[in-house]
């Protein structure tokens, strides 16, 4: 086979323009889900106005109301006067309480937060070590405990997990509240015991998924030449586990990891329904079932900001542990 | 239906009849599940086994009508998703460029909600409802569906059969249809059960957050939602539709698992034969006398793959200090695992089935442990892999590598950075390497460094799998020199597998040769003897007729992607029914030169002419005529054969194509071409996976012969050969010419190709040489 592609280490300076160039593609991607969002709920959704006074309002009032919020301008504008005001973090009100949705997210971001973190830091670690024990011994024992377990737990909704840990431990044994109830301006931390139940949900339903991958890369890069031959050469197989499977397996399973952690973004709408918990993603659930677009709206941007955030960052990281990725 | 389908069709079983109930659900259901029949909450009594939910309604009737909404709903968001997905996926495929960032950007803009965030926004828009959750789903399956697609699609492009139908003129669907939508039913049989789970998970999760059909619809989501208040009082209520629905999914992703195991093993399922038992460590060997004892030893060997069928059976194999010894085979028989099998390693798939093996006075084998294994290794085996691209890992400096192997040979840390160096030395190259990374290094270099990795340390055996087929004859000596003299010199035994019998004559001391299943032998002699030529190389037929010839470049120019030119002012002339072969150091532009004639390729400068006239480019605006009477043969006859066709219809798609032959005459031409190449007429019925390498290349030259070519492109048809396959072809491919009439321009780098061909060789020169070359 002819060897055409020239055999050069790659540059800093291309490894910077890949970086600006996907920074720019998130970017965009984010623009356009924007225009995606304001579409779906503020032009398809009906009419706010209408929504808030009730079917039976008085038609004047309804007018009244539509030019009170700017609704009887043209979507274009619309649009760019929302996006305008997302830009300096002016993200409209509520339309059924009225308060400003910023004033909501600040309340609430915080317990979201700390949920999705604490949940993070349970997965994460819990996944690698899983992931590996299984994927190092390739349909033996322990893979197949693990891929047992991991076809069970693929199986459970996180509100399943939910409902089958409440009435454990929660109505069943007594030992943790079935409802994460927090007072106004209390945070999870200062009560741990509301966090116990959410977290484990959480953990539970993205666990099955994010272990298959780490255990698929594994085994991959385990039975690969280069560890192969490591092994025949006689390389001990600590070493040849921490220098060439590992490195090999983990920047293929980095971006399918982001992409579960952006999923406990999404269930932490169940799991957060499911327990009362007050973080952002119940208020969403809450808005939607209401038709509050500002709030969804406003929800949305922000899951989709974390979403390709955490994508990139992912991304950018397994390329600076996979350089010939950037030869390609 | 076989056993085998019978047991896969029960995969299936549960989740079948799980679906079966749950969509028959509303019908079976023995009372009201939508009207309330009791006390909120109200205990269990006849005919409410399970008692009464929140409004008073029957829970067990609600439990039992609860699934079908759900899967008619995941079902139609399924179907939609393959739809507009697998069309997506293969015009991404097909159409790089802006097409495929388009609808790639489609896929990022989806995947930039959480698939929950997604559902509510689509559910604000929709309203909620089973229409809105279904649109939302599709949205959540899409770009996965079409990433799947995309990414078979694209592999299936890259292969050289697509490529050979594009060069003939096909058009755009015939492509997508012919040759890329057969690789795709399996992929999405194993993909499709997984996409269903995730829309009954997404649609149940729908139902449960209050987005799916209002109350008081039974569906089991919903019904989770509205009695968890009360799960300390009526649990039923809450734990009897998360049952059904734990099952339900259960049964699905336990079944998809299963198929898409069997996708990636297809031996999983084979029971696992027995294990030999340890030998003794002491061999038949053990005289004690003064004779020298080898150093390693097979005897007997046995393999079996997983399905009993015989690898490997009866091998023997002796290494002895100092000397090297040669194995030689057909590809496919066996070498790789043989020598594997030396070392106690057996590869996935493969079953030591009896025999005994022996290293530096230990024995190995499978039944040996691990651990034991491993540090035998490490004071006795030097290893070189037989992909330099794959057995290095990609990230890891030489040094590293180097000291990783120095270590375990124990080598005092002090010395290793003067071994290092040396070791690089006996592999070819210089001590600047050492902080290079395999994925820097170009094929040739990632070879010899991995000759560097297993020299290091000087271990007694080394075992060297093809070491040198990516280097040119000259660096393959300076290596094989250097690595043998040192191995002579310590009293190293040396096991060289290789398919280049100039190196096998010149540096083996014993060649063993493994036949197909067969017993090692050893043979007198090995060599393929150039056959006489037939015609000296001045008196080729040529423009004596005054006729233009087939094909002449002059002054050809093509640039190399990024800066450069790869050969410049080149120029070559093939009479009508005559030979060029094109040989040249690797990377040296044969291949380009092929493509470039092809139309696949710009050339920067220079003119083409075709039987007088000039070629263009790009390959588009050639007319079909035209296209038919230049064809390519590609280099890997893995790749260049569809493997869902049959040979017989492999060949007989150019032929209708191009209506050659009237329909009633298709399978006696097919037949005939078959003969042409020197293959029985019986395996048109046969798929390529059914045929050796060399049958795959005949099949792949008729099927360039079908079209009746002015021109045949060969490039590098041998080099997956072996030597006496590779001969058979080349003369095939000789007598095609001297038949038909048929010019052919052959780029090879192997020797033996260019001595059974008429004519000397035309030598491209190594492209850091860029001066113009005339012939």
């Amino acid at each position: 086979m002819d060897d055409l592609a020239p055999a050069r280490p790659p540059r800093a300076a291309s490894a910077g323009r890949l970086a600006a160039g996907r920074l720019l593609r998130a970017l965009a991607v984010l623009l356009v889900v924007t225009v995606g969002v304001f579409t779906a709920t503020a032009l398809a959704a009906g009419d706010a106005a209408s929504a808030r006074l009730g079917p039976v309002a008085d038609p004047a009032a309804v007018a009244a109301l539509r030019a009170e919020l700017g609704l009887d301008q043209p979507p274009v504008d619309r649009y760019l006067g929302w996006l305008a005001g997302a830009a300096r973090g002016d993200l409209g009100a509520s339309l059924i309480s009225g308060r400003p949705v910023s004033a909501l997210i600040a309340d609430r971001l915080g317990n979201s937060v700390i949920l999705a973190a604490v949940a993070a830091i349970v997965l994460t670690p819990l996944a690698l070590l899983l992931g590996a024990w299984a994927g190092l011994r390739p349909r033996r024992r322990p893979d197949r405990v693990v891929g047992a377990a991991s076809v069970v737990l693929l199986a459970l909704p996180e509100f399943v997990v939910g409902v089958a840990l409440i009435s454990v431990f929660a109505v069943g044994l007594g030992w943790l509240p079935a409802v994460s109830y927090l007072p106004e301006g209390s945070s999870p931390l200062l009560q741990p015991s509301v966090l116990v139940l959410p977290v484990a949900a959480l953990t539970l339903a993205s666990l099955a998924p994010t272990v298959r991958l780490v255990r698929a890369g594994v085994s991959v890069a385990s039975a690969a030449d280069a560890a192969a031959s490591a092994r025949l050469n006689g390389v001990p197989e600590a070493r040849v586990v921490r220098c060439y499977v590992l490195p090999a397996a983990l920047p293929t399973a980095l971006p399918m990891l982001a992409r579960t952690l952006t999923y406990l973004l999404g269930g932490a709408l169940v799991v957060e329904t499911l327990f009362g918990y007050p973080g952002l993603a119940s208020a969403m659930v809450e808005a939607v079932n209401h038709r509050d677009v500002p709030v969804v709206q406003a929800l949305a941007l922000l899951a989709a900001a974390a979403t390709v955030a955490v994508n990139l960052c992912a991304d950018l990281v397994a390329r600076t542990l996979d350089p010939p990725e950037l030869a390609r | 239906m076989t056993p085998s389908a019978v047991r896969r069709a029960w995969v299936w079983a549960p989740a079948a009849l799980l679906v079966v109930a749950a969509l028959a659900g509303p019908a079976l259901a023995p009372g009201s599940f939508a009207a309330p029949v009791d006390l909120p909450y109200g205990p269990a009594g006849p005919g409410r086994p399970l008692g009464a939910d929140y409004a008073g309604m029957d829970v067990f009737s609600r439990t039992v009508a609860g699934g079908q909404r759900l899967l008619l709903t995941a079902a139609l968001a399924t179907v939609v998703s393959y739809a507009v997905g697998a069309a997506l996926g293969l015009l991404a495929a097909y159409r790089p460029g802006g097409i495929d960032t388009t609808i790639g950007g489609v896929a990022d803009v989806l995947l930039a909600l959480p698939a929950f965030v997604l559902l509510a926004v689509v559910v604000v828009a929709m309203g909620p409802g089973v229409l809105g959750v279904a649109a939302a789903t599709v949205g959540i399956l899409l770009p996965d569906v079409i990433r799947t697609v995309r990414a078979v699609a694209r592999s299936a492009l890259a292969r050289d059969h697509v490529e050979v139908a594009v060069l003939r003129g096909e058009k755009g669907l015939a492509v997508l249809g012919r040759e890329v939508l057969p690789y795709l039913a399996r992929p999405l049989a194993a993909d499709v059960p997984i996409r269903f789970t995730a829309a009954v998970y997404a649609g149940a999760t729908a139902a449960f957050l209050g987005f799916g059909a209002p109350p008081p619809t039974p569906d089991w989501g919903l019904m989770v939602f509205e009695n968890r208040a009360g799960l300390g009082i009526q649990p039923a209520a809450v734990l009897a539709p998360a049952a059904c629905l734990f099952s339900l999914l259960l049964a699905l992703s336990w079944a998809a698992g299963q198929v898409s195991d069997r996708d990636v093993a297809p031996h999983a399922g084979a029971p696992r034969d027995g294990r030999p038992v340890v030998p003794a460590p002491t061999t038949d060997d053990a005289d004690g006398s003064g004779a020298p004892r080898p150093l390693a030893a097979v005897r007997g060997l046995e393999l079996r793959d997983r399905s009993g069928q015989t690898v490997i059976r009866g091998a023997n194999l002796t290494l002895w200090p100092g000397r090297v010894v040669a194995l030689v085979g057909p590809s496919g028989c066996g070498k790789t695992s043989l020598a594997l099998a030396l070392l106690g390693s057996v590869r996935p798939g493969m079953v030591w089935a009896g025999g005994v093996a022996h290293l530096a006075g230990e024995p190995t084998g499978p039944a040996v442990p691990r651990r034991r294994l491993r540090r035998l290794r490490a004071r006795a085996v030097g290893y070189v892999a037989q992909d330099p691209r794959t057995g290095l890992p990609p990230h890891r400096s030489l040094r590293r590598l180097i000291g990783d192997v120095l270590a375990t040979r124990g080598a005092p840390r002090p010395q290793r950075a003067a071994q290092t160096v040396a070791a690089l030395r006996r592999a070819g190259l210089d001590g600047s390497f050492v902080d290079r990374r395999p994925h820097t290094l170009s094929g040739g270099q990632a070879q010899r460094a991995a000759v560097a990795v297993a020299v290091a340390g000087r271990p007694p055996i080394l075992v060297l799998d093809e070491p040198t087929s990516g280097l040119d004859p000259a660096t393959t000596t300076a290596v094989l020199d250097e690595v043998v003299r040192g191995a002579r010199r310590d009293g190293a035994a040396v096991l060289l597998i290789s398919h280049d019998d100039a190196a096998v004559t010149r540096y083996a001391d014993e060649v063993v040769r493994l036949d197909p299943a067969g017993v090692a032998s050893r043979p007198p002699a090995l060599s393929v003897a150039p056959r006489p030529r037939t015609e000296p190389g001045p008196d080729l037929p040529s423009t004596v007729d005054g006729a233009p010839p087939a094909l002449r470049v002059r002054n050809l120019t093509v640039g190399r992607s990024g800066v450069g030119t790869l050969f410049d002012g080149l120029s070559l002339s093939v009479p009508v029914g005559g030979v060029v072969t094109v040989v040249g150091p690797s990377g040296c532009g044969k291949s380009t030169l092929l493509r470039t004639v092809a139309g696949l390729v710009e050339p920067a400068a220079g003119e083409m002419l075709f039987d007088g006239d000039p070629l263009p480019y790009p390959l588009a605006s050639r007319p079909r005529a035209l296209r038919r009477r230049i064809q390519l043969v590609a280099q890997n006859p893995y790749a260049s054969l569809n493997p869902h066709h049959r040979v017989g219809a492999i060949i007989a798609r150019p032929l209708r194509q191009f209506r050659t032959v009237p329909p009633a005459a298709l399978a006696d031409e097919v037949d005939s071409l078959l003969a042409l190449v020197s293959l029985d007429p019986d395996l048109a019925h046969r798929l390529p996976a059914a045929l050796s390498g060399g049958q795959r290349q005949r099949v792949a030259i008729a099927r360039a012969l079908a079209c009746r070519p002015r021109l045949l492109l060969c490039d590098e048809v041998t080099s997956a050969l072996d030597a006496e396959t590779a001969a058979a072809v080349v003369d095939t491919l000789d007598a095609v010419r001297r038949v038909s009439g048929t010019a052919l321009v052959v780029v090879t780098h192997d020797p033996a190709v260019v001595a059974r061909l008429p004519g000397s060789p035309l030598t491209l020169p190594a492209t850091s040489d860029r001066s113009a070359r005339h012939v």
